[in-house]
């Protein structure tokens, strides 16, 4: 067994002790303790995908790739490696949108809804300006030609095309 | 039992006694989505994620007023929808009144005005200016 399966068995061993020691502690039914052990997995998954990108977005060499992680480095940025504005102006719509929705959600299980939240014509209308610019954008830089894109003095960095996207 | 009136379980005794599940899957998922938005913003910070030049105009390289503007308003305009959204207390998602969308739609078109012009004139006229 190398070093990496056994830390692997460690972990599942200490995850299984600490759900029979919290079900004879908290005296939970085995329903609650399906529920409670979903919910603590599903929250060690978003902390362990956060450390994933954290870790894996590092300043590296053009063309390496980390030992592990998810890479971010171009979340925003064109195929020329150039930061790109209406990606970023996508990604924040995007967060604000699901922060909202989820917070949402939660409020109306806790109201006892039956549903989930409708998402009104003016959200989708902000999403649509969103999207939208985006795909304008792209639209307009293909319109333009790729002589725009390549050597002009505004291009502020160039990365090789085998970098990872 | 607090999700739908029956479904999911509060713990009843310990440090825990009280914490519905449905509460802790409310603050765990806005940690997630919270700590997810922090790491892009840290490593935006940072540099990690490539920002450089996003003000600046593609074709000639100076700074782009349009691309100020509209960084302004959508970063205005998307902290205002988001208190909207977190402080609402009906189970909905707000709708956001049409100033937000009007501003948000302007800046925009000013925005892709702008490239539209620079790429026209770096296309036909051989110059970004």
């Amino acid at each position: 067994m190398t070093s990496g399966k056994f830390v692997i068995a460690l972990v599942y061993l200490a995850a299984i002790a600490i759900a029979v020691y919290a079900a004879i502690y908290f005296k939970l039914t085995p329903a609650d303790l399906m529920q409670w052990s979903l919910a603590v997995f599903l929250l060690a998954l978003q902390i362990g995908f956060i450390l994933l990108v954290w870790l894996g977005t590092k300043p590296r060499l053009a063309g390496q790739t980390g030992p592990f992680g998810i890479n971010l480095e171009r979340l925003i940025s064109e195929h020329d490696g150039s930061a790109s504005f209406s990606r970023f102006q996508f990604l924040i719509f995007t967060f604000v949108v699901a922060s909202g929705y989820v917070v949402q959600v939660f409020t109306a299980l806790a109201n006892k809804a039956s549903e989930l939240p409708s998402i009104p014509g003016g959200v989708l209308a902000l999403i649509g300006i969103s999207g939208g610019s985006y795909l304008m954008s792209k639209g307009i830089e293909k319109s333009g030609g790729a002589s725009g894109s390549s050597g002009a003095p505004g291009t502020p960095t160039s990365l090789p095309s085998e970098m990872p996207r | 039992m607090v999700c739908r009136g029956e479904v999911l379980s509060t713990v009843s005794q310990g440090p825990l006694a009280d914490v519905s599940l449905i509460d802790f899957m409310r603050w765990s998922l806005l940690l997630f989505i919270g700590g997810l938005a922090g790491c892009v913003t840290m490593l935006l910070l940072l540099g990690r994620i490539k920002i450089l030049g996003i003000l600046r105009d593609k074709r000639t390289g100076a700074l782009s007023p349009a691309r100020i503007q509209s960084l302004v308003v959508t970063l205005a305009g998307a902290a205002a929808y988001l208190s909207m959204a977190i402080t609402e207390k009906s189970g909905t998602l707000p709708d956001p009144p049409d100033w937000l969308i009007a501003s948000l739609g302007g800046s925009q078109a000013l925005f892709l005005g702008a490239k539209a012009l620079s790429t026209w004139r770096k296309t036909t006229l051989g110059t970004g200016t």
